[in-house]
């Protein structure tokens, strides 16, 4: 799986480049989000656009990595698809987390780093 | 590594006890639901019930053994019913999934069974000899509220 990094004033947006965030790629997904350098008062935008399918250790995997970014790195979630907007609804992770029906546009069109693993 | 068999309305799957197969398996049972047109939300929720029971028999019931996971999916006029079997550790579900962790203590675990619970009707359980069985339904239909 892969991700992309853009920084865009003062948020970090992380396109997840993967159709289903399931139990199978959760741990991959961490390990990625592990090494993605953030600096501290940055927020990070977590972009779903292209998840069409996340399961409850998908959620769990993003719950987590909320967690290893801290309070002075706060994950916010943007551009839901049905199913995974469901997903947050059932669970209420919808009243917890920010939700942005999109992701910021790229105001130039610089080249996203692109992070692999997997 | 996966084997599935179809018939008109009915899908067969018998599956590694594997995380990968599980998700290539659940890949197949959404193209067969798509072309049985099943609506895409109904799809969905039968993807995520099966994706939460699967990778709890491989996570749990598979932790110290390996095995297969036999799911037999019959798709009905107005329902789909389920019926899962597996070797692995017994686990009754019973008891669990009744409530939802606490959003505020963003937890990483313990959505599971609560979202099975959410989405299916009539979650029954058994041990048969050293098998696990668990039967569900859910509605073909898709619900009126939003997805």
């Amino acid at each position: 799986m892969q991700v992309t990094q853009c920084q865009m004033g003062d948020a970090l947006v992380i396109t997840v480049l993967e159709s289903r965030l399931d139990a199978a790629v959760a741990i991959v997904f961490k390990d990625i989000m592990r090494e993605v350098h953030v600096e501290d008062g940055m927020r990070v935008i977590l972009n779903l656009k292209q998840v069409q399918f996340l399961d409850s250790s998908g959620l769990g995997a993003i719950v987590g990595v909320m967690k290893l970014l801290g309070p002075t790195r706060p994950m916010e979630i943007a551009a839901l698809t049905p199913a995974v907007r469901k997903l947050f609804r059932l669970t209420r992770m919808d009243t917890v987390f920010r939700i942005h029906d999109h992701a910021p546009v790229m105001a130039d069109a610089g080249t996203p780093q692109i992070s692999a693993a997997g | 590594m996966a084997e599935l068999t179809e018939t008109k309305s009915d899908l067969r799957i018998c599956c590694a006890g594997e995380l990968v197969p599980v998700r290539q398996t659940l890949q197949h049972v959404r193209h067969f639901l798509s072309a049985q047109d099943i609506p895409y939300e109904v799809s969905a929720d039968i993807d995520l019930v099966l994706s939460e029971i699967m990778t709890n028999i491989v996570e749990h019931g598979y932790k110290d053994a390996a095995g297969v996971i036999e799911c037999d999916l019959v798709l009905n006029t107005a329902s789909v019913e389920c019926r899962m079997s597996d070797t692995g550790r017994a686990f009754d579900p019973s008891g669990a999934g009744h409530t939802a962790p606490d959003p505020a203590t963003f937890a990483e675990g313990g959505y599971g069974w609560f979202l099975v619970r959410s989405l299916t009707s009539q979650l029954s359980y058994a041990r048969e000899g050293d098998r696990n069985i668990l039967y569900f339904s859910m509605q073909r239909q898709a619900a009126d509220e939003p997805c």
